[in-house]
């Protein structure tokens, strides 16, 4: 898996949001609302940060060049 | 007497009433998920995105009614060989409690290779596969679940949970030898009914804090006085998720088939025989 990592969730629902457009998602043409908007959604990290799984996504070079292999999830309240 | 005769009669014609629907032996549901009418009706209850791997129509959407699942309208729709993916499921309780997944990577499977399943294939082993209905409001007090499953591992068929706290849910886990109900609001207990098999038709009722019960199968329930924290009240829940324990530090994804799911905001212990007559005449569970 390859995963980018955003300082903010905004930033990486964007980048979401750009790659479903992409793809042709139907809440991008259908404009109401309703349908597939994302093929992946931002997890948030341990360190507060937010990861993006990429790994089917078309990426650019700078892209390609700060994808990471994994990320520590933020753990639950079983987890504490 | 008379009066007491008659009434039971009448209820036990209900029990044994061919062509009744679930909605209508328990009226009022707050939410109803299935891929078969449970209205009586022909309602719409799945909306289906396909995947024809960059061919025509790839990542086109549809919805399609209980009839238009049976009949191969569906199939048809999703085409030979390829994937048909869920992105609502709808609620047929007619409150709109909608089931959504907006992201592609997270939708549950009901056609794989051209082939229709009898439930929405959530496979929590490798991806993270849910379906949620937000916004939801007034699911408090007396809670009840029927959940209908085809487990292949451990995990959650639905949780009435809050979207921003993990410490929030009643919930229903399928575990390898028991069906679980998992109530929490501040602190976790659960309390188990032994079951065989892999298909769980799951019964799970809260009435306040000190008294959840669970019975799988139609076994006699389950029931602990184990104290939860709080009654359910006010906004603690907010949402039904699907195929997973909570959606605030997700964990507890589903691995299985799900085929129906029915919420009550109340005590359903009293009609709990005539729907689980009604949901095994249709599934053949047990």
């Amino acid at each position: 898996m390859l995963y980018l990592i955003y300082a903010s969730k905004e930033a990486a629902i964007e980048r979401a949001d750009e790659e479903g457009k992409e793809l042709g998602f139907d809440y991008w043409i259908e404009d109401n609302g309703i349908g597939t908007r994302w093929l992946t959604y931002p997890a948030e990290t341990i360190d507060y940060m937010w990861a993006l799984d990429v790994t089917d996504y078309d990426l650019d070079e700078s892209e390609e060049s700060s994808t990471v292999d994994h990320y520590t999830p933020l753990p639950g309240p079983d987890d504490d | 007497m008379h009066i007491s005769l008659d009434s039971a009669l009448g209820r036990q014609r209900r029990l044994n009433s061919v062509g009744e629907s679930v909605l209508q032996i328990a009226p009022n549901a707050a939410a109803a998920y299935s891929l078969r009418s449970l209205t009586g009706g022909d309602p719409k209850v799945v909306r289906v995105r396909r995947d024809t791997d960059g061919g025509a129509g790839d990542n086109d959407e549809q919805d399609f009614t209980a009839s238009e699942v049976s009949s191969g309208a569906l199939v048809a729709f999703v085409g030979s060989g390829n994937d048909g993916f869920v992105e609502t499921w709808y609620d047929q309780s007619g409150n709109g409690k909608d089931a959504v997944q907006e992201t592609a990577g997270n939708q549950p499977l009901i056609v794989i290779s051209g082939t229709v399943l009898t439930g929405l294939d959530f496979d929590g082993s490798t991806s993270s596969r849910t379906l949620v209905a937000p916004s939801v409001t007034g699911l408090a007090g007396s809670l009840s679940i029927f959940s209908v499953s085809v487990r292949d591992a451990t995990g959650n068929t639905v949780s009435l949970s809050n979207s921003s706290s993990g410490g929030r849910y009643f919930a229903i886990q399928e575990g390898g030898s028991t069906s679980v109900a998992n109530p929490r609001n501040t602190a976790s207990i659960t309390v188990s009914d032994s079951v065989s098999g892999v298909n769980r038709l799951t019964f799970a009722v809260t009435t306040g804090a000190t008294s959840t019960s669970v019975g799988a199968n139609s076994s006699a329930v389950t029931t602990t006085t184990d104290d939860y924290g709080d009654d359910f009240s006010g906004s603690h829940i907010n949402q039904i998720a699907i195929g997973v324990l909570r959606t605030a530090s997700p964990t507890g994804y589903f691995n299985g088939r799900i085929n129906e799911i029915l919420v009550y905001n109340s005590d359903q212990t009293d009609n709990r025989a005539a729907v689980e007559t009604n949901i095994n005449s249709h599934y053949s569970l047990f």
